[in-house]
């Protein structure tokens, strides 16, 4: 659930999962009574079940960032396989601009965070996440300009998509020369604050075809976490969870990068799609920054790369993975608002914390044999 | 907050009564716009847990303690009762040699209260191999003053009895 004005100011936090859950299950054609499985983040599954009365047989609720929804996904299809549930509904709300029932993050002053991080004065991801990319820019000379090309082509994508917050046309000079957020990042590279939910209904392909809509099919699915703290990844370049996930769910698929018809990786900030490239292998080290600049992940490329909008233009609660695998299902269903024409096999790579975790989904239109 | 040099061990904070103000437009004739000490860290000040405590310790004689498995001489951060390389292994504390380089940064342009923008968040990598993240000090806060792979010293910031925190600086005679 997303809206151009980017809040919901009449609902709660749990009230943004539940309203995306009824759709979810309307859109399903099923109601509460069908569902057995709840998997949620910014709520515990507990509440969310009895909010909804559903009576589950499979909780989950790794809360582990922006990602935690690939990871339910991926946790869904297991329990699902292994008949610990039939039908798992998961959820996300989230009231990151208007703050209504928002729980907080847990920490302290003798946490990890606090005592070798926090104290020096960051404001959240925007000083955070960002930290490793000087390094990046360096090691494989990699210009300013790139990074900007990032949020340039992404508001390609937005300008096309009626729900999007932010649709106007906008130059590499006009991202370089915006307010400046944490140097080198300025405004447009950083993700948008805004309301939103989103959920997903799993089942078994067998069930799916009973449904009144398109069944999407998961074709492989990967996770793996690295550090809660950004400044002890190993490698500023490159992210080992990136690099762990990605490729366990191509191997589970089976497929190789030129079957992939299109991809989504959760932008937080401009720098996230330039590692996820890599990091996945549709690119080699260091060519992210050219591969996007050259056109290739732009309306009509080769490779078209969030196209909703991102985070960066489209919306961004918060969590934002749910919104990347709802863009994968559109265009598996082939109802996105910017359509990659033909599209079979979409991957939905997510990033959770400042790199501390990351999950990856792999889905196409057309049943696995 | 912009002054005069002053010993690295300080405590600026809203009764500080030191010899230059927190407020910009009072500037020490000397003044070179280098900030001494760039934030007010009362608010934000760490606690130590048993596993870190030799840690904070060290750094409220100025020393930077780590911790290294013995068998391999490899250092680790941060300090926990094991060698994540190795959890088996024998593990002892040592006194860093308080240089490094700039791995990477940010420059923030927000501040959080007490906290002066725009400021630098950085990460340095110590000559033992290992990375921890610090605001550099002593230093225009610009890309320009802000080199990466530029040698860095520790120097330390009192910020309370228990805490003192490990700020770098520019090397001196860098």
């Amino acid at each position: 659930m997303v809206s151009p004005e980017g809040v919901f100011p009449e609902y709660s936090q749990l009230g943004l999962h539940a309203e995306a859950a009824r759709r979810a299950m309307q859109d399903a054609g099923i109601g509460p009574k069908d569902i057995d499985g709840v998997a949620c983040a910014g709520a515990s599954p507990t509440e969310t079940a009895f909010y909804l009365g559903i009576t589950p047989t499979y909780v989950d609720g790794p809360s582990v960032g922006g990602c935690s929804f690939m990871l339910h996904v991926r946790h869904a299809v297991a329990a699902i396989e292994s008949g610990l549930a039939t039908t798992v509904l998961i959820t996300h709300g989230e009231s990151g601009k208007s703050g209504i029932g928002r729980g907080g993050f847990p920490g302290g002053r003798q946490s990890l965070n606090a005592q070798f991080e926090a104290w020096t004065g960051p404001m959240g991801p925007p000083t955070m996440f960002t930290i490793p990319v000087m390094r990046y820019l360096k090691t494989y000379n990699v210009s300013l300009e790139q990074l900007a090309m990032v949020a340039v082509v992404q508001r390609e994508y937005a300008a096309r998509n009626p729900n999007a917050r932010m649709k106007d046309p906008m130059t590499v000079e006009d991202v370089l020369n915006a307010r400046m957020i944490a140097y080198p990042f300025t405004l447009p590279m950083c993700c948008l604050v805004t309301d939103g939910s989103g959920a997903l209904i799993l089942t078994a392909s067998d069930r799916a075809k009973d449904f009144p809509t398109k069944p999407v099919y998961i074709l492989g699915t990967g996770e793996s976490v690295e550090t809660p703290l950004v400044s002890q990844m190993e490698d500023f370049t490159s992210s080992r969870a990136f690099r762990v996930a990605g490729p366990t769910a191509f191997r589970e698929a089976g497929i190789k990068h030129d079957d992939v018809d299109h991809l989504m990786i959760y932008d937080a900030f401009a720098h996230l799609p330039l590692y996820g490239l890599e990091d996945l292998g549709f690119v080699g080290k260091g060519e992210a920054g050219a591969f996007i600049s050259d056109g290739n992940t732009r309306p009509g490329g080769k490779l078209p790369l969030n196209t909703n909008g991102g985070g960066l233009s489209y919306t961004h609660s918060g969590m934002y993975g749910m919104y990347a695998l709802q863009e994968s299902v559109r265009q598996m269903r082939g109802t996105a608002p910017a359509q990659v024409a033909g599209a079979k096999i979409s991957v939905a790579h997510g990033v959770g914390g400042m790199f501390a975790a990351s999950g990856t989904v792999i889905m196409s239109n057309e049943k696995p044999s | 907050m912009w002054g005069l040099h002053l010993p690295k061990v300080h405590v600026h904070g809203r009764h500080c009564d030191c010899i230059h103000s927190r407020n910009p437009s009072a500037k020490g004739p000397d003044s070179k716009l280098w900030q001494v000490s760039l934030h007010d860290y009362s608010r934000m000040a760490p606690q130590a847990t048993p596993e870190t405590r030799p840690y904070w310790d060290g750094l409220k004689e100025g020393k930077l303690m780590i911790q290294r498995n013995k068998q391999t001489g490899k250092a680790y951060f941060p300090p926990r009762p094991f060698d994540p390389a190795d959890p088996f292994a024998e593990v002892e504390w040592f006194q860093a040699s308080g240089k490094g380089i700039l791995l990477s940064y940010v420059i923030s342009h927000r501040a959080p209260p007490g906290y002066e923008a725009p400021f630098s968040i950085a990460v340095v990598e110590l000559e033992e191999g290992v990375k921890m993240m610090t605001n550099i000090i002593d230093c225009p806060q610009t890309p320009e003053a802000l080199q990466l792979d530029m040698p860095l010293e520790l120097a330390p910031t009192k910020v309370n009895d228990d805490i003192t925190l490990p700020t770098w600086r520019p090397a001196k005679g860098a």
